[in-house]
């Protein structure tokens, strides 16, 4: 079966990019491969990562083009390398009508929160943790979503919880900023294990889209023992990372 | 600490509240009144079940005309000191306070099946037809203090619960009725324990729970020993 092309658009650190990349070179995450790294900021972490890795560079800096024509020559450039995937990691740019419609469905992002809680038009991963702290919740989480606009209100495709404990909530008191970047690790941790899981049901095919009078939901099908089979393979990222495995659901509160 | 619970509907969190404090798995609060608005709900049924001192204030007067909020609110006041209630549980109901609030300010929690922010305003079986309409893959339970908003007062506890492609209406309300049916009383207990403190922060009170030194450990024990409740499962 032809490999699905992934380009990922990233801005910022390209720490979603390197675990996708991840992914797929322990043999995690199938079926795809990475033809480009789109990104409009010349010096970012995202593009050493694709140095490091091979991975073509498309840079594109996005001021001073109308967004439309800026569209236009990527989605031309994208057709010349033949991706069928588009998923911003990191995204900081809009996206507009032009993208949209040319990839309806083959573009996916993840947002550092539980939609629909703290969303918002291009929000930095910082903003959306330290209202998430100013709020007070418990729970937050990460969210991978199709793109149908230019807000987070995309089809939710999978989505895990992080609880905020008391240490953070300490923290926040003490030393607001420092907890914002502590929140901002825990959850990252989650989207590393998110974003790739998300990239590999779409890859299978195993993405229904269902128009309701509400919009448009995405149900991932799972056949019994795929989350398994998919934990059982990921488990292997995570001891190359050196990370325990972690429950996306906290269940029940731990102190 | 006298505590009165609330509930309009079904009252099975109500129930799950009274059979923690009957057991002794919440210790140092009494439940003494089941407070509703409607007199044929399933939680006063329960409560008399129960043997638990019950009072209907309903939103009707006699001759069927609508009690405005003084009149309402006035006599569920007058209720709550009758009884001595130092502290409110509000378990499913469905009635706007205000001038209770005033009288017993961030001494009312409440619980609500969805994970606040998400899905505030909404009402029992709404709240879960509006997560699967959004088509969120996790939603769960609030337990916060009751503050002049709708929904927005300070988050005292919240759990997560997963979404399956195959839940319904009725299997997510259930799912999320398990976990408040295990929150609320340890959010009582914590309450009671002063464990519950509010800090203000950015303009905005902020509740600081704090489950450490072995506190949490001792109300799983318990659970477990005085009500077979499995420490970590639903």
């Amino acid at each position: 079966m032809k490999h699905v092309r992934i380009a990922v658009m990233a801005s910022r650190r390209g720490s979603n990019f390197r675990s996708i990349l991840d992914h797929i070179r322990l043999g995690v995450l199938k079926g795809c491969e990475v033809a480009a790294l789109v990104t409009n900021r010349a010096g970012c972490g995202a593009v050493k990562v694709a140095e490091e890795h091979g991975v073509p560079v498309l840079f594109r800096p996005v001021e001073g083009t109308p967004l439309n024509e800026w569209e236009k020559g990527l989605v031309d450039a994208l057709r010349d390398l033949g991706v069928d995937l588009l998923v911003l990691a990191g995204w900081d740019w809009m996206v507009g009508g032009t993208l949209i419609s040319q990839f309806r469905w083959r573009m996916m992002a993840i947002h550092p929160s539980l939609h629909p809680s703290f969303t918002g038009t291009l929000m930095r991963a910082e903003e959306v943790h330290r209202k998430v702290l100013e709020s007070g919740v418990k729970v937050t989480g990460c969210t991978v979503y199709y793109v149908d606009s230019n807000v987070d209100t995309g089809p939710i495709i999978a989505q895990r919880a992080v609880e905020i404990g008391r240490d953070i909530y300490e923290l926040f008191f003490r030393d607001p900023e420092a907890a914002v970047s502590e929140l901002g690790r825990r959850v990252l941790l989650e989207e590393h294990l998110l974003l790739p899981k998300a990239i590999q049901l779409h890859v299978e095919g195993r993405i229904r889209l269902f128009e309701t009078e509400h919009g448009t939901i995405a149900v991932p099908v799972y056949d019994e023992g795929w989350e398994e089979e998919w934990e059982r393979r990921q488990s292997g990222y995570l001891k190359v990372r050196g990370l325990s495995s972690p429950r996306g659901v906290a269940q029940w509160p731990s102190s | 600490m006298r505590f009165a619970v609330f509930a309009s509907g079904d009252g099975t969190v109500f129930e799950s509240i009274a059979l923690y404090a009957k057991r002794g798995v919440l210790r140092g609060a009494e439940l003494v009144l089941l407070l509703s608005n409607r007199p044929s709900s399933g939680a006063v049924n329960r409560a008399r079940a129960l043997g638990i001192e019950t009072e209907v204030v309903t939103t009707k007067r006699p001759d069927g005309t609508k009690k405005d909020r003084f009149e309402f609110e006035g006599e569920v006041i007058e209720v709550l000191r009758s009884y001595g209630v130092e502290f409110c549980f509000l378990a499913g109901w469905n009635k706007i306070l205000d001038l209770v609030v005033d009288e017993y300010p961030y001494r009312i929690m409440n619980t609500h099946p969805s994970l606040l922010p998400a899905f505030a305003g909404l009402y029992g079986l709404d709240v879960h037809r509006a997560v699967l309409e959004r088509g969120c893959k996790v939603t769960g339970c609030t337990i916060h203090f009751v503050d002049k908003g709708v929904d927005t007062g300070p988050i005292v506890l919240q759990r997560a619960v997963e979404v399956s492609d195959e839940d319904t209406v009725e299997t997510l309300a259930e799912k999320v009725k398990a976990l408040e049916r295990r929150l609320a009383p340890m959010a009582i207990q914590l309450y009671r324990d002063g464990r519950v403190s509010l800090v203000e922060r950015f303009g905005r009170l902020i509740a600081r729970t704090d489950l450490s030194g072995g506190w949490l450990e001792e109300w799983l024990r318990r659970e477990r020993e005085l009500l077979g409740v499995d420490g970590e499962g639903t």
